[in-house]
């Protein structure tokens, strides 16, 4: 049995988790921050650099973000196709070559 | 007057307090100084009234220290409505409001449920005052696009030549052998509506980013009709900025098998 | 409507702090509340305010009567207003 591990799927989870592990360690970092700021345990060099590094944190935080939510709108479009992909086939392919054979009035399929 | 409601969530109803008022119904904060009351505004004709603190200012209505359960399916569209013209209210007359979280309702301890909400507003000042004025003239607007796979599918179905083989191939083969080639060019079909999906949704954004301050991918709901919503927007907007982008969603939604939905302008509700 | 309701109910500033009345984990507005309140026709006899006399009292252009529900509401208070969406 092959497992079919849907990419949209696989994505989605990995993001998941990785904006979780992020933001928890920016949550620490930002804290800690604050702490040795206030402690004047810092340079004002490293107090602009740690705001910085911060920053992009969170920017890179907002593209993951968004970049899940395409990945959720994806497989929501994916898991709704089933009926339009129908309909396309239908249009581009003669339905002759396609149909299905009626059953016969006994409920067998009638003789080719 | 107090309402037994009906249990809603599974919890016993609390005992009413009949004349306990010490909680605060908290709406929204806003960027004044004003004092006002508004009689009858609020939440069960209840009159709402603004709590200063130095320029950034909470409204509020006395209630009794427990969560509001609505004892009905009208009682709970009115509440909600109510809040939200309290909200609206305050932002056409001042300009800027954060919006509360619905149903923050705040208590007393040590202190007053008023002395408790002072303290919190003296304690955010700063970064209540910073976000306040970073909303200003500026909006929240739902961008839902909306597209007609059937339609796109077309289209993709007649520029990849691997499906363009396959039609060939199910036009000339027996019936068992066209079934199986069926099967496949759903599958084919499906990728390709899949992978034009994140492209449109990518362009989409790119075109959209600019004409924002910021904005948020929401899930997306049933387009219903045959349609299926394809991106569900949450957009922060300056004035300055709306023609902008309502020019990018007025020429998306002339595409074939696409349309477009814009809700607002709303309260910054999605970027507190 | 659908958009304003799902902001309204989940959105907005949260005070994170012990002065607030909540209770952990137990949804405050259910699933099926939402639902019963996103197709209910009542919704659509509210006006958006556009004025607020600010002295006092808030106007309200058009006077509805309210909703009956279970006698939640004073039949005299205005009820408000109504939400435009702007179709493109």
């Amino acid at each position: 049995m092959i497992l079919d591990i849907e990419e949209q799927d696989l994505k989605s989870a990995v993001l998941g988790l990785v904006v979780a592990l992020v933001e928890i360690i920016q949550e620490t970092l930002r804290l800690q921050a604050i702490k040795r700021m206030e402690a004047g345990s810092l340079t004002e060099e490293a107090v602009e650099r740690l705001g910085e590094a911060l920053m992009d944190l969170d920017e890179a935080i907002r593209k993951m973000k968004i970049e899940m939510g395409i990945t959720e709108s994806v497989k929501a479009i994916r898991d709704g196709l089933d009926s339009a992909v129908n309909e396309i086939i239908d249009t581009i392919v003669p339905s002759q070559h396609l149909a299905v054979q009626p059953l016969a009035a006994d409920g067998y399929y009638a003789q080719r | 007057m107090i309402q037994i409601s009906e249990d809603q969530s599974g919890l016993p109803a609390p005992a009413p307090e009949k004349y306990d008022q010490s909680g605060r119904y908290v709406y929204c904060v806003a960027l004044t100084g004003e004092e006002v009351i508004l009689e009858g505004a609020g939440i069960e004709g209840r009159s709402v009234y603004s709590l200063v603190n130095r320029g950034v200012s909470a409204l509020v209505h006395d209630c009794s220290p427990q969560l509001y359960r609505p004892s009905g399916q009208n009682a709970a569209a009115e509440w909600v409505l109510a809040h939200h013209r309290v909200v609206q209210a305050a932002w056409s007359r001042w300009g800027s409001v954060l919006p509360m979280v619905f149903n923050t309702i705040v208590k007393g301890d040590r202190y007053n449920a008023q002395e408790n909400l002072t303290k919190w507003l003296e304690r955010e000042h700063r970064s209540l005052q910073n976000r306040l004025e970073a909303f200003v003239g500026k909006a929240e607007y739902g961008v839902q696009v909306f597209w007609d796979p059937a339609a796109v599918g077309a289209e993709v179905a007649g520029k990849d030549p691997a499906i363009q083989m396959l039609e060939k191939d199910i036009e000339n083969s027996p019936r068992g052998l066209a079934y199986m080639y069926r099967q496949k060019l759903e599958r084919l079909l499906k990728k390709g509506l899949e992978a034009r999906a994140v492209q449109e949704m990518e362009n989409l954004i790119q075109r959209l980013n600019p004409c924002t301050d910021n904005f948020r991918v929401e899930k997306t709901k049933d387009g219903g009709d045959g349609r299926q919503m394809l991106m569900n927007l949450s957009c922060l907007v300056c004035n300055e900025r709306l023609p902008g982008l309502e020019a990018q969603l007025d020429v998306l939604s002339k595409r074939e098998g696409f349309s477009v939905r814009l809700a607002g302008p709303l309260p910054p509700y999605s970027f507190c | 409507m659908v958009d304003l309701l799902d902001r309204v109910l989940d959105r907005g500033l949260v005070i994170n702090a012990d002065i607030i009345i909540c209770l952990a984990g137990v949804p405050l507005v259910g699933i099926n509340l939402r639902a019963a309140l996103a197709g209910m026709e009542t919704m659509g006899r509210y006006g958006l305010m556009d004025q607020w006399d600010d002295r006092t009292r808030l106007q309200d252009a058009a006077r509805q009567p309210a909703a009956t529900g279970q006698g939640t509401c004073n039949p005299e208070e205005p009820t408000g207003s109504a939400l435009r969406t702007y179709g493109v």
